[in-house]
């Protein structure tokens, strides 16, 4: 999750009143961020990607002045008509189609102030523009370049300029093979035949977006004008982030200035700082909430939330959102915004009327009865991952690996198939547990996946249960006797034991299980290469018997 | 099942469409990235649903559909939601009963196994378990939520909770719940929760208020049983599991 670090001293400069330490640790979580360091004089907070808002001290002090009711209602924010142009040459539309841009003059522009900004940039690159692909911004130094500015396009190798960070002239291709961030974003317009470039009246290169801005137009700290770009390939995005940092920088001490956008068949004049309007309905933000608020109550909890709310008709209210909120969807968003500005601190408790009876899944009763039973028994419960390998699964259990679910982007070659079958589990924890007393008696009672061509995934979980007994005695007879002993305390009294053959056990020592004319499992003593394979020197008896089957006969 | 709830159990792996679409979670969300989810390579996709609820699904992210929303404004893919993956919550099938179970009241929960393409440390698992519950009815509220959720807590001996705001991309309202954990003198993280957005219910004809919460139970056990590495409740280490109390009061 996102984090921004909030120095106390130019928190208060922002929210407009000194805080303390103190107060911004107890205060920021009932905004819905998380406290993650309290240092000596700053708090980091974590905050979440709906509120990208707070990806700015301003944004931040503005919530909090209306959480501490130092100031409600809507924050008010004025944008100047502008002059400077950006004209958007059709071909665009080929690789990048939108643009939306801004002017933000009188700053004041100190180390902190570029560090803000830099931050502001890569959240919103990262929560919006998901990781620059539908937006991606570009913040110059006005006075470096002359407008008007176009947004056009060039051939790979048609023009060179110097990107930021460096010193020597590339050309776009150059930027895309050279530049670190040439070769971390190149997907987004290497596969066009043209590439997109911010211009200025003379042709020199602000950005070449969604790479890189031009070293020229470099922010200093003495840098007082802005021009900014916004690209991306849906206009809703660019326009929000734009929104977002625009009125940041307002928050930092600039002036916004719009600037008509031109593209070949319409005029866009960005920012649009229009807030957008929705109804909440009172009585649906009671029912929600658990409250009996009137209008006022409920137009008071707004305003600490930075909305604004008037009565249109009884329980009906116009609200009125900011642009920087980006995040209200639905009606059920402002209901939130309520509860946010009445405080979760202040809503209590209640036990809903709500009256049901409890019941365990029918698999868990099961589960739960066999387990009893093989502790009982003596044996130790084990609880293995369904992730699994074929090494541990096939190879040892000299199995061919066939019918597998496979992970198409495993962690770890520890972790690349599902199993489906436990016993190789529970050979492994033998083999982890070697340096233990003996007997050693384990069982598992869990999940195992099967490929199941009827089902709307093509797989089938199943429920399974395997025991082993390891120790110098251990034979067919015993774990025979202990899987005949399950299947007695199960409630069954007639089964049959008959001879077969499976790679993993002792030809002559294995046999399947059947409840009348259903197979449930197998029972046998594991072969002795197997248990070389896991390095264990004691015979071992081990079965397995799939618990669905058994839940079907009980029937 | 003390508090009146019914298990539920469902697909470990799921497609797509029910461990993400069906909670309105966009298909450009970074938390659907191979970094964070396991996608099966065999078999690699899945079947949708029926016709209409995919429609519906695909209309509330596009536009919002009929719930008043203005949705995630893209265009949905089918293709996208046919992948396969190892589910990353139990939430799936929570969605998947209430299109099944429309008529209140529903109490159910479960304590199942749940995946995220994770580096194992002493932290974290790519395997897991998560605890579960909902309630749906005419008229349940956050407040009851904020009830339930501390019934909860102290049927675990935890006495002492506090409910913050939050976000989840299927819930609004939102909260996060910490307890104090008096063997360790500080307040934990524990539950998130909230009630299914709109978004999430109409395309699947869910008419009443659905109050939810999630959250670790290895989290619960590692507070339990005193230990910091998560790794060992998997490692089945005979001679642990042999010193370990069953009782755990």
């Amino acid at each position: 999750m996102p984090t921004i670090t909030l120095e106390r001293a130019r928190f208060s400069h922002f929210v407009g009143r000194n805080v303390t330490l103190k107060e911004m640790a107890k205060w920021l979580p009932w905004l819905g961020t998380d406290t993650e360091e309290v240092g000596s004089d700053y708090v980091k907070i974590e905050y979440n990607p709906n509120r990208v808002d707070f990806c700015s001290y301003g944004g931040v002090a503005r919530a909090f002045r209306g959480l501490m009711g130092w100031e409600t209602g809507m924050p008010k924010f004025k944008v100047k008509q502008g002059n400077i142009v950006l004209t958007v040459d059709k071909s665009v539309a080929e690789v990048r189609p939108y643009v939306v841009s801004a002017v933000v003059r009188d700053l004041k522009i100190d180390y902190e102030a570029i560090r803000e900004l830099m931050e502001m940039q890569e959240a919103l690159h990262w929560m919006v523009g998901r990781d620059r692909k539908k937006a991606s911004i570009g913040v110059h130094n006005l006075d470096a370049i002359e407008p008007p500015f176009s947004y056009v396009t060039c051939a790979p190798n048609e023009i060179k300029f110097v990107p930021l960070d460096k010193t020597e002239e590339m050309t776009p291709q150059e930027v895309l093979e050279k530049h670190e961030k040439g070769i971390a974003y190149k997907s987004e317009v290497d596969w066009a035949s043209r590439y997109p470039l911010i211009v200025d009246r003379n042709g020199d290169v602000l950005s070449f977006p969604p790479i890189i801005n031009g070293e020229l137009t470099r922010v200093v700290e003495d840098t007082r004008n802005l021009f900014i770009d916004v690209t991306g390939t849906e206009l809703n995005p660019i326009s929000r982030s734009l929104n977002v940092l625009v009125t940041a920088l307002a928050d930092m001490g600039g002036t916004i200035e719009s600037v008509p956008v031109e593209y070949s068949d319409h005029v866009l004049v960005t920012p649009d700082l229009a807030p957008q309007k929705m109804k909440l309905h009172v009585g649906y933000s009671n029912e929600r909430l658990g409250l009996n608020f009137s209008e006022a109550q409920t137009i008071e909890a707004l305003k600490k939330s930075r909305l604004d709310a008037k009565k249109v008709e009884t329980g009906v209210l116009d609200v009125t959102i900011p642009a920087y909120r980006i995040d209200i969807l639905h009606e059920i968003d402002l209901v939130e915004e309520v509860a946010i500005g009445y405080g979760y601190y202040n809503l209590t408790p209640t036990i809903p009327a709500t009256v049901t009876t409890g019941k365990q899944h029918r698999v868990s009763e099961v589960a739960a009865d066999v387990r009893q039973i093989m502790v009982g028994l003596g044996f130790v419960e084990a609880l293995n991952f369904v992730l699994a390998n074929e090494v541990d699964h096939y190879q040892k259990m000299r199995r061919k690996a066939e019918e597998l679910v496979i992970l198409a982007n495993p962690v770890s070659t520890e972790y690349s198939i599902i199993r489906n079958d436990l016993l190789p589990s529970l050979m492994k924890n033998l083999a982890d547990s070697k340096h233990h007393v003996f007997p050693q008696r384990m069982f598992e009672v869990s999940d195992v996946i099967k490929l199941d061509d009827d089902s709307e995934t093509y797989t089938e979980r199943r429920i399974h249960a395997a025991a082993v007994s390891s120790h110098p005695t251990a034979n067919f007879t015993e774990i025979k006797s202990i899987l005949e002993s399950l299947l007695m305390n199960l409630g069954f009294k007639n089964w049959t034991v008959k001879e077969t053959n499976h790679p993993s056990f002792l030809a002559g020592r294995v046999a399947t299980v059947s409840l009348g004319n259903m197979e449930v499992g197998v029972v046998g003593e594991i072969h002795p290469e197997v248990l070389n394979n896991f390095e264990l020197e004691n015979p071992t008896g081990a079965f397995e018997i799939d618990l669905e089957k058994i839940i079907k006969a009980f029937k | 099942m003390e508090m009146g709830f019914t298990e539920i159990r469902g697909s470990i792996v799921q497609t797509a469409f029910w461990n993400f679409d069906a909670l309105f979670q966009p298909q450009d969300h970074p938390a659907r990235d191979v970094v964070d989810t396991f996608y099966l390579s065999h078999p690699k996709k899945g079947k949708l649903p029926k016709k209409d609820v995919v429609e519906a699904v695909a209309a509330t992210h596009e536009n919002g559909w009929k719930t008043g929303s203005r949705g995630w404004e893209y265009p949905w893919s089918p293709e996208e939601a046919k992948r396969l993956v190892l589910r990353t919550h139990t939430t799936p099938e929570t969605i998947h009963y209430l299109f099944e179970h429309k008529e209140p009241p529903v109490k159910v929960f479960s304590v199942d196994r749940v995946y995220r393409n994770e580096k194992l440390d002493y932290k974290h698992l790519a395997e897991f378990h998560q605890i579960e519950g909902i309630i749906m009815d005419e008229k349940v509220t956050l407040r009851d939520l904020m009830g339930t959720l501390t019934e909860f807590y102290h049927k675990l001996g935890l006495e002492k909770v506090q409910f913050w705001p939050s976000y989840f991309p299927y819930t609004e309202p939102s909260m996060q719940s910490t307890v104090y954990v008096p063997e360790l003198k500080t307040w934990v993280e524990l539950c998130g929760m909230g009630i299914f957005r709109p978004e999430v219910l109409a395309p699947f004809g869910v008419k009443h208020p659905v109050l939810a919460w999630g959250g670790g139970l290895e989290r619960l056990i590692l507070l339990k049983l005193g230990i910091d590495d998560i790794r060992l409740l998997y490692k089945n280490d005979l001679g642990w599991i042999r010193r370990t109390p069953v009782c755990q009061r």
